[in-house]
């Protein structure tokens, strides 16, 4: 498609869409603003899933529980405590993260079809939890009225600091998952999607790759939660049901699965074609049901592929601990010559 | 006798997650795939016979028709959705029927909108009296047409020619075709009759509920899923027994978890693939189907 385009140029275009995001406040209305900001939100959640579904090729259908636990760990402890905003965002990273890796300890038995399933049941059961725990969560009304906070001084109570805080995490977020797709961890999480017995038999160990990426792409959900929280200064149960598992799904096929970029692409055609294209409302999940054939039939990379964003075989990047993650004891030292056999002979296997 | 009660109350409830059971569970046991459209296919049959008895159409052939309509959904779930991706990810097929779901369930609200509508009980009102037990009319239709499915169901697949075509493809779909196997005409008619037995279960909750509504499809598809996964998935009675199990835990322990009612049986099905990852028959589940 638009592979024609130089890698420069593409550079270039990001660069200005960076800068045209930071400088959004300024040029138009608080009502766009918003629906940025919620696109971010979304892509950070829809980059947490990523994780899982395009990497490792782990369906969740549950993955709006971990977003909630990110969501209502973050409203509980603005609302009571007085917490910096940053500790807050640890607390509820690392809640989130935790529950991930619980429920990614089911996949060390229960193989690809029979997760989606857990993670379906363990999203319903999430969501009974909201409803039915009203002194901890609000029952079916939510917690309202939660204050912004202020990140070292930074007060984000005007929607657009807060809009700024969300696109700078959001950034931090990409960046984090492009090494983590260049890293040897990364490379693991692409051999156990395409062949687990292969994987394995190069040294890489499958349970454990399976289980941390459900940590990190749970992990990375949670944060969402919180800039949802930031952003909306209240939770309710609605916003976490499985129909919002089933969307994030849909944002990041769209997009483009194992792609960084995916997830933005997504959420900006998913999100704001729903904020924008009110007639459309009434037949959107017909709509994205039949991009989802079309995507997956015939351009299984989405939007990604179809603008020419992603390269197949990303060059590896070496990183001084993500490197170390997922490699089997007792594999050889990494020598810089292992680990371009090693990488040779998974992208053959990737691109196979 | 209250527990015997509850427990009636929960084979009726427990018979048609069966049902639903063994139609998700015959496309898995012969294709190895997650059919995700199953709940909205048999939630589109449903409302189908919903449409057609307001029309006037006569109960007995608006449920007819309503299993023609969830049988035909099947089939072009099947061309559409599955048959391009059958040899790819068993992620893609998973998605794609998703997608496929969607579409049937914007179709079913444009039409018939997203509330509640009254569904037609099969039997009217009225209860059967045995010693102390009371039990619905509509409770006793509903068992005995979800038994009698289910074993016409495991019949077929044993004596007839199609049935045996199907056991050849799960078995193995290359040398099925190398025998002369219409594989792909096999493959169709395992979504037509797992569809049908879909929407059959999804008519006999209707009617225990006297309910339609645009979700339905996918409670009673989550139940199936628990109910198929508890008894092995793939292995048909192994998905019977597995909504028996269900449906009765839900009556009878159920009200003791108040609220938490709906979870009963995902705690089971978490519970079940940990310890048994095959299920409680799994160990049949080299001759599934």
């Amino acid at each position: 498609m638009l592979q024609v385009l130089p890698k420069k140029l593409l550079w270039a275009i990001g660069a200005i869409a960076l800068v045209a995001a930071v400088l959004l406040p300024n040029l138009v209305e608080p009502y766009t603003v918003r629906v940025a900001a919620l696109i971010l939100v979304f892509t950070v959640f829809a980059t947490g899933l990523n994780i899982i579904l395009g990497f490792t090729g782990l369906l969740s259908f549950g993955h709006a529980a971990v977003f909630g636990v990110g969501a209502y760990v973050s409203a509980r402890l603005l609302l009571d405590t007085g917490m910096p905003l940053l500790l807050v965002m640890v607390a509820a990273t690392v809640g989130a993260g935790v529950v991930g890796l619980l429920v990614g300890l089911t996949s060390w038995r229960a193989g690809g079809d029979y997760l989606a399933l857990v993670t379906l049941g363990v999203g319903q059961i999430f969501y009974l939890f909201l409803i039915n725990e009203k002194d901890l969560t609000g029952g079916a009304t939510g917690l309202p009225g939660i204050p912004a906070g202020n990140f070292f001084g930074w007060d984000l109570a005007p929607l657009e600091n807060t809009y700024l805080f969300i696109l700078a995490v959001t950034v931090v977020v990409m960046g984090f998952a492009w090494v983590l797709g260049r890293s040897y961890f990364g490379r693991a999480m692409l051999a156990v999607r395409e062949d687990e017995i292969i994987a394995r038999a190069h040294g890489i160990n499958v349970p454990l790759t399976k289980v941390l990426s459900f940590g990190i792409g749970s992990a990375i959900a949670g944060l969402a939660g919180v800039l949802q929280v930031l952003l909306l200064g209240f939770v309710g149960p609605a916003t976490f049901k499985v129909d919002q598992s089933i969307l994030v799904v849909e944002i990041v096929l769209i997009g483009g699965m194992a792609t960084t970029i995916g997830p933005l692409l997504g959420s900006i055609l998913v999100i704001g074609s729903t904020e924008y294209l009110r007639a459309l409302a009434d037949y959107r999940s017909a709509v994205f049901g039949v991009l989802m054939l079309v995507i997956l039939l015939w351009r299984p990379g989405g939007l990604a592929q179809i603008f020419g964003l992603s390269s197949r075989t990303p060059n590896a990047v070496r990183l001084p601990f993500i490197g170390r993650i997922g490699r089997r004891k007792g594999a050889p030292a990494a020598t810089p010559a292992a680990d371009e056999i090693e990488d040779e002979h998974e992208k053959e296997e990737v691109s196979r | 006798m209250e527990l015997l009660q509850q427990i009636i109350n929960g084979l009726t409830i427990g018979s048609t997650y069966a049902l639903v059971a063994i139609g998700f569970s015959v496309v898995y046991g012969a294709l190895g795939l997650v059919n995700f459209a199953h709940g909205d296919i048999l939630m589109a049959g449903a409302f189908s016979t919903y449409g057609l008895y307001t029309l006037g159409v006569p109960l007995p052939l608006a449920c007819l028709g309503g299993i023609v309509v969830g049988s035909l959904l099947a089939v072009a779930v099947e061309e559409v959705a599955v048959r391009p991706v059958l040899t790819q990810h068993l992620l893609i097929p998973m998605m794609t029927t998703l997608g496929a779901g969607l579409i049937i369930r914007n179709i079913v609200e444009r039409i018939w909108g997203n509330g509640t509508l009254p569904f037609p009980s099969f039997t009217g009102g009225g209860y059967v009296h045995i010693g102390d037990l009371q039990i619905s009319k509509s409770a006793v239709v509903t068992l005995v047409v979800a038994f009698v499915a289910m074993f016409a169901f495991l019949a077929f697949l044993k004596f007839t020619k199609a049935g045996f075509a199907i056991r050849a493809v799960a078995q193995d779909m290359t040398a099925a075709r190398l025998m002369g196997v219409p594989v792909n005409r096999t493959i169709a008619v395992v979504y037509l009759t797992g569809g049908a037995m879909g929407v059959v279960g999804g008519l006999l909750y209707a009617n225990t509920l006297e309910v339609v509504y645009l979700g339905m499809g996918f409670a009673v598809l989550l139940k199936g899923f628990a109910a198929a996964i508890v008894g092995g998935i793939g292995n048909l009675q192994g998905a019977m027994i597995g909504g028996l199990v269900i449906g009765v835990l839900e009556s009878t322990v159920g009200p003791a978890t108040g609220s938490y009612r709906d979870a009963v049986a995902f705690v089971l099905l978490i519970a079940i693939l940990l310890v048994r990852p095959t299920g409680l028959l799994g160990a049949r589940i080299q001759e599934r189907v």
